[in-house]
């Protein structure tokens, strides 16, 4: 029988997609939290389940190689991947996509910004009708807007505990982020009611 | 000690011999199968005048194709991204009226925007229909399409029927502008339920009927799911019957057409270049990430002020084609 392949984003969305996954029914016959393997069997003869980065569950997800992904909102509207259908909203891994700065920064034109999200941030200025630069970065966002490397930033936050012990403030708010089961396309036509059927087992874990 | 390395753009597919010879078999067997039905083979250039590649209307054709200045005759000339708008144009010349037409093609286009997975330099293979639509064409035209794919020997071939005018009704009647309808039609796209109750919501749209819609985005799937679509477009308001009617008509003329075949109807899926309007097909095949093949009906070009001609084809890359042979074959 074919198997489907789960992908799940590493880091807070694994350990939160674990828990719904056992509330579900689904469980991993090892410990992907602690198994250095690449693909986990689960008690389903159906599911196998593979533990990638969260930036590259699109990808996955496109090539057709993996049928199902949990990955975060803001890695799909950065992705310009989009062969697949977002079936279920998780509220897992709930954080805020902002731009921050130094108190009594406006967003206004040309400004510079940092951040892992280029697309999004472009996006998010030109329907302001605001031209800026982005700067790529890849971690410590905040660093940027602290030595005044760049005018703001664009990055997720969950409780602003960091952007505060830096001296930073949230300018305004761009996007509520929370983690999302996708599906392959091609998948979802050709496998349908064994992915109907997890999908109806993620739905049920998620209202416990 | 060779030293010169010839590297070819990234997305860009070339054969060797061995693929090389499959491809051109395929190309063979193609061709044999459009003389079967009647189709005639036409060869459009790779490059033409714009005028000739936008002829449909559609904002992906327009921003796809890569323009040209040819300051020779003052005119701009394009690289195609889609044959189906130069076929619109050769129907056009030929055009006798009450007389259909029936043309069929392949050849290379770029797809300049085209990455990741995507390649840039498909093999486009199609075949279009010219002149009254009724449910005999559409069925004419997908058996082409299903002898085609089975030239993959692939085991189980996916026919998915839907209606582009249900949605398009839909959005009419929730009187909405077209950046929110873009919007949302994106969310449908993605049968993203929960940013599509978002969307309504941000939006201030009416929501008397948005429960059924979502039921209808999660209704896809063979025979049974056609009297629940029934139910649910007359309670939106829509009387969907008669279409509803045709595509059950259409599927079950397919259904027992070849071995491998299977329908499944699905008023949501919403692919492709934005000109097709009514009745659409997409088709799929295991060991390919995405769909093999799609097409449907669509208005070639005005005939008169209320007067158009209509039109019905599909498309698919020769080049998918050839990849799901080759794994089928080992």
């Amino acid at each position: 029988m074919e198997r489907l392949k789960l992908a799940i984003s590493k880091g807070k969305i694994l350990d939160q997609g674990l828990k719904i996954l056992d509330k579900s029914g689904i469980r991993c016959r090892e410990n992907p939290l602690t198994s250095r393997k690449l693909i986990f069997k689960t008690n389903l003869d159906y599911v196998d389940i593979i533990v990638v980065r969260a930036s590259d569950v699109p990808a996955y997800i496109e090539s057709g190689k993996v049928d199902m992904g949990i990955v975060g909102k803001d890695t799909l509207l950065e992705s310009k991947n989009n062969n697949h259908y977002r079936l279920l909203d998780l509220k897992i891994a709930k954080c805020k996509l902002i731009v921050a700065g130094k108190k009594d920064k406006i967003l206004k034109n040309n400004l510079k910004v940092a951040t892992k999200y280029p697309s999004i941030t472009k996006k998010f200025f030109h329907d302001k009708g605001l031209q800026c630069s982005v700067l790529k970065l890849y971690g410590s966002i905040e660093l940027a807007a602290v030595l005044d490397m760049t005018d703001v930033i664009v990055d997720l936050v969950e409780t602003g505990k960091t952007l505060k012990e830096n001296g930073l403030v949230q300018i305004e708010e761009i996007q509520q982020i929370t983690s999302y089961l996708i599906v392959n396309k091609g998948s979802f036509k050709l496998s349908n009611d064994k992915i109907r059927n997890v999908v109806k087992k993620i739905e049920s874990g998620i209202l416990l | 000690m060779k030293d010169k390395k010839f590297f070819i753009p990234d997305g860009i597919e070339y054969y060797m011999p061995k693929e090389a010879i499959s491809f051109e078999t395929l190309r063979h067997k193609i061709l044999k199968i459009f003389k079967k039905y009647k189709y005639n083979y036409v060869i459009p250039p790779i490059f033409d005048n714009l005028e000739n590649l936008l002829t449909l209307k559609g904002n992906d054709l327009q921003n796809e194709t890569i323009k040209i200045n040819n300051y020779s005759n003052d005119g701009t000339i394009g690289v195609r991204v889609d044959i189906t708008p130069q076929l619109s144009r050769i129907d056009y010349q030929s055009f006798l009226e009450h007389k259909p037409n029936r043309y069929c093609y392949m050849g290379d286009i770029l797809r300049i925007n085209a990455e990741g997975f995507d390649r840039k330099n498909p093999y486009q293979v199609g075949a279009e229909y010219f002149g009254q639509l009724t449910k005999k064409v559409d069925v004419e035209i997908i058996k082409l399409l299903v002898d085609i794919i089975t030239l993959s020997k692939s085991k189980k071939i996916l026919i998915e029927l839907g209606d582009l005018s249900f949605i398009n009704l839909f959005l009419q009647n929730l009187n909405i502008n077209s950046k929110t309808r873009s919007i949302l039609l994106d969310f449908i796209n993605l049968k993203s339920n929960h940013e599509i109750k978002e969307c309504f919501d941000r939006y201030k749209i009416n929501k008397k009927h948005l429960p059924y819609l979502l039921e209808i985005i999660n209704l896809s799937g063979d025979n049974n799911v056609l009297k629940d679509l029934m139910k649910l477009t007359k309670m939106c308001n829509i009387n969907f019957e008669v279409q509803l009617n045709q595509l059950k008509a259409i599927g079950n003329s397919l259904c027992s057409y070849k071995k491998p075949c299977t329908i499944n109807y699905d008023l949501t899926e919403l692919h492709g270049f934005d000109y097709q309007g009514s009745v659409i097909y997409t088709v799929y095949v295991p060991n390919l990430r995405k769909e093999i093949a799609r097409g449907g009906r669509y208005k070639a070009y005005q005939l008169s002020e209320n007067k158009h001609r209509e039109a019905t084809g599909f498309s698919l890359d020769l080049r998918d084609l050839l990849t799901v042979l080759i794994k089928n074959s080992s």
